[in-house]
C-alpha cells in the first residue's frame, strides 16, 4: 500500500512538473472558462445557465481524453511500462495510477469553476448538491475510462491524438457544452447521442438546474455506467506493457465501446 | 553447487521463424555469463524470456527454481535487470526513482547505492537530465536495491566514455565477488573477454560455441601472428617455407604460423645472415573478437 500510495504522489506531482500536462489539466479548461464566461453571455443569453455544467464536462472531456491517455501511450512506446514490469510494479498500479490522478486534478479544476462561477460571474449554484456530484462522480467514471480505452489501444502518440479528437471535436459542437442540445434539429440530436458528452450534459444539466432533462435522466445515468464499465474493461482486458506486444487486429475490439450509446439511440 | 539459471532445451517461435532454437545452459552463483552474437541471434530473445516478460515456446526455463513465467512476482525478489534499453519517466527525480522502486521490491531506500555509483549530488536531478552513463548507473542501483541472486545485463556499457565503463566494470566484479550471478549480453568482445568466467555464442538461435574466453579462442586454428619490421626490409626478398609472408602499410612483415619458436629463430637468423636489423617484433595471439568473426562468418560451422 505504500509502494502504491508513494506512486500515486509522483504520478500527481508529474502533472504538475511536465508543462503539457499542466497546460491540458489546467491552464487550458480554466482560460476557456474565463473566456466563455466572460464573452458568451453577451451573444447567447441563457449561456450562464448552463455555463457550469457545460465547462465542467469540457474539463473532463479535456483531461480525460487529450491529457490522461497520452502520457500513458508514451511510457509505452518509450519501455517504461516495461521497465515498471520488470521493477516490479503490478499492472492495477500502471493501470489506475494515472486514472485516479487524472480524477483528482480534474475535480481540482471542477471545484474552481464551481466555485467561481458563483462568485465572479453570478451563476447559480447545484440545486441539489449531493446529486450534482454523484452524476459528477458518474461522468468522471465514463469518460475516464475512455480516455484509459483511447491509451490502451493507441498505438502511438499522433494516432491517440486523432481518436481523442474524434470524441472532442464533435462533443463540443453536438454534445451540448457550448450551446444546449435542445437548439439542434431532432436528427442532429439522435446522431449526437453516440457521444457520451450528450448523456454528460444532459444528466448534469438537469441535476444542476433542478429542472427537467431533454431526455431520460436515469436512462442517461445507466449508459453512462455502462460505456464506463465496458471502456474499464476493455482497456484492462486489451492493456499491453509495451508497444511491440500490441495487436491492431485485437485493439478494433474497442470499438465495442460504443454498444451503450447506440443502445442509447435506440432506446431513449 | 546448485545453478541459479537453468535453460534446457528452450525455443522461441514466432510465426515460421525459431528465433531461438533449442539452447540449453547453467549460470551458477559468482559467475559472470556472457551471451554473444550477431543481431538477431537470438540474446534479447533468451533474455526476455528469462525476465519472464515473453513466453518460451518449448523447453525449460528455471531462475534460482522459480519460473520466470509462472511465478513471475516472486521471481522479482531474486532477479535484477538492466535492459538494452532501460526506460524511467523523464521527470522523474533520482532519489524518486529509487524510493519508488524499492518500495515495490519491499526493501528500504538504498541511498548507499546511489553513493556508490556517484549519483548522490544528483539526488533531485530529472531523469532525462543525467547524462548515458548516469542514467544507466541509477538503472543498475535500482536492480541491484534488493540484493539479486541474478542480474541480467543487456549492452550495459554501450554508448558510454571509458571511465564511466570502467567504473562498470568493476562494479560487475564487486557483485561477482559477493556471489552474484550474472547474465550479460554485448557486442563488446573486449569486455567479454576481461570480465565473462564462461561464454556462449548464439548464431541463428542455436548456441554453436561454448566455454571459457580462453577454451573459445583457443578451439579454432591455433596460429598466432608475428608483426616484424627491420632496417633494410629483407625480409621480403626471402620465402620462409611454407610461412607466407605479406606486407601492411607501415612496412611490417605479417606471418601467420602454428610454431612460434621455429618461425621466431628462421626470422631472426634470416636476418642476421642479410646483415639487416631488427627493429620492432610482436607476437599477438587471435583475440575473442576474431574467434567470434571467424565463427560468426561461418555461420557457426566450425
Amino acid at each position: 500500500m505504500k509502494a502504491i500510495m508513494n506512486h500515486l504522489n509522483f504520478e500527481f506531482k508529474s502533472v504538475l512538473r511536465d508543462k503539457t500536462l499542466l497546460l491540458m489539466y489546467y491552464l487550458f479548461p480554466l482560460i476557456f472558462y474565463f473566456m466563455m464566461a466572460a464573452i458568451m453571455p453577451s451573444v447567447y443569453a441563457d449561456f450562464s445557465k448552463g455555463m457550469v455544467p457545460g465547462m465542467i464536462v469540457f474539463t473532463i472531456i479535456v483531461s480525460s481524453l487529450l491529457g490522461m491517455p497520452n502520457p500513458m501511450v508514451l511510457n509505452k512506446e518509450k519501455g517504461i511500462y516495461r521497465s515498471y514490469k520488470i521493477y516490479g510494479v503490478p499492472l492495477k498500479s500502471v493501470f489506475i495510477i494515472p486514472v485516479i490522478t487524472t480524477m483528482i486534478h480534474i475535480t481540482v479544476v471542477s471545484f474552481i469553476i464551481l466555485v467561481s462561477s458563483s462568485a465572479l460571474f453570478g451563476a447559480a449554484l447545484p440545486q441539489n448538491i449531493l446529486s450534482f456530484f454523484g452524476v459528477y462522480a458518474v461522468v468522471l467514471f465514463a469518460f475516464t475510462g475512455l480516455g484509459a480505452l483511447i491509451a490502451v489501444c493507441s498505438p502511438n502518440g499522433r494516432l491517440t491524438v486523432l481518436l481523442a479528437q474524434l470524441v472532442f471535436l464533435p462533443s463540443m459542437m453536438l454534445g451540448g457544452v457550448m450551446m444546449p442540445s435542445s437548439v439542434l434539429s431532432k436528427a442532429v440530436q439522435k446522431a449526437s447521442m453516440l457521444l457520451p458528452t450528450t448523456y454528460a450534459t444532459n444528466a448534469l444539466n438537469a441535476v444542476y438546474s433542478g429542472q427537467q432533462a431533454l431526455f431520460s435522466l436515469q436512462g442517461s445515468l445507466y449508459i453512462l455506467i455502462l460505456g464506463g464499465s465496458i471502456a474499464y474493461a476493455l482497456a484492462a482486458y486489451l492493456f499491453t506493457w509495451d508497444s511491440r506486444s500490441s495487436n491492431a487486429l485485437r485493439n478494433l475490439g474497442g470499438l465495442a465501446v460504443l454498444i451503450p450509446y447506440i443502445l442509447g439511440i435506440l432506446l431513449l | 553447487m546448485e545453478p541459479i539459471v537453468q535453460v534446457a532445451g528452450f525455443t522461441k517461435v514466432y510465426g515460421s521463424s525459431r528465433v531461438v532454437d533449442s539452447i540449453s545452459f547453467e549460470i551458477f552463483p559468482g559467475e559472470i555469463f556472457a551471451l554473444l552474437g550477431p543481431n538477431g541471434a537470438g540474446k534479447t530473445t533468451t533474455l526476455e524470456c528469462l525476465e519472464g516478460i515473453r513466453k518460451a515456446s518449448e523447453g525449460k526455463l528455471l531462475v534460482s527454481g522459480l519460473c520466470p513465467e509462472k511465478d513471475f512476482q516472486k521471481m522479482r525478489k531474486v532477479l535484477g535487470v538492466q535492459l538494452q534499453a532501460s526506460a524511467l519517466p523523464d521527470i522523474i527525480t533520482v532519489e524518486e526513482a529509487m524510493n519508488m522502486f524499492c518500495l515495490y521490491l519491499g526493501t528500504e531506500t538504498r541511498y548507499d547505492l546511489l553513493e556508490r555509483f556517484d549519483l548522490k549530488s544528483k539526488y533531485k536531478t530529472e531523469f532525462c537530465k543525467l547524462s548515458t552513463g548516469q542514467q544507466r548507473k541509477l538503472i543498475l542501483a535500482i536492480s541491484l536495491a534488493h540484493h539479486p541472486k541474478l542480474l541480467i545485463l543487456d549492452e550495459p556499457t554501450a554508448g558510454l566514455d571509458v571511465n564511466t565503463r570502467v567504473e562498470l566494470h568493476q562494479i560487475m566484479r564487486e557483485e561477482r565477488a559477493k556471489g552474484t550471478a550474472i547474465l550479460l549480453a554485448s557486442h563488446d568482445m573486449s569486455e567479454v573477454e576481461d570480465l565473462a568466467d564462461r561464454v556462449a555464442i548464439l548464431v541463428k538461435g542455436k548456441i554453436v560455441a561454448a566455454g571459457t574466453p580462453n577454451e573459445i579462442i583457443t578451439s579454432g586454428d591455433s596460429k598466432v601472428r608475428i608483426h616484424v619490421k627491420t632496417q633494410k626490409n629483407s625480409l621480403f626478398d626471402m620465402q620462409f617455407g611454407e610461412m607466407p609472408i605479406t606486407k601492411d602499410t607501415e612496412g611490417y612483415g605479417i606471418f601467420d604460423t602454428e610454431d612460434i619458436e621455429g618461425a621466431v629463430s628462421q626470422i631472426l637468423s634470416h636476418i642476421k645472415s642479410n646483415e639487416d636489423k631488427l627493429l620492432d617484433l610482436r607476437v599477438e595471439r587471435p583475440s575473442l573478437e576474431d574467434r567470434f568473426i571467424n565463427i560468426t562468418r561461418s555461420g557457426g560451422l566450425q
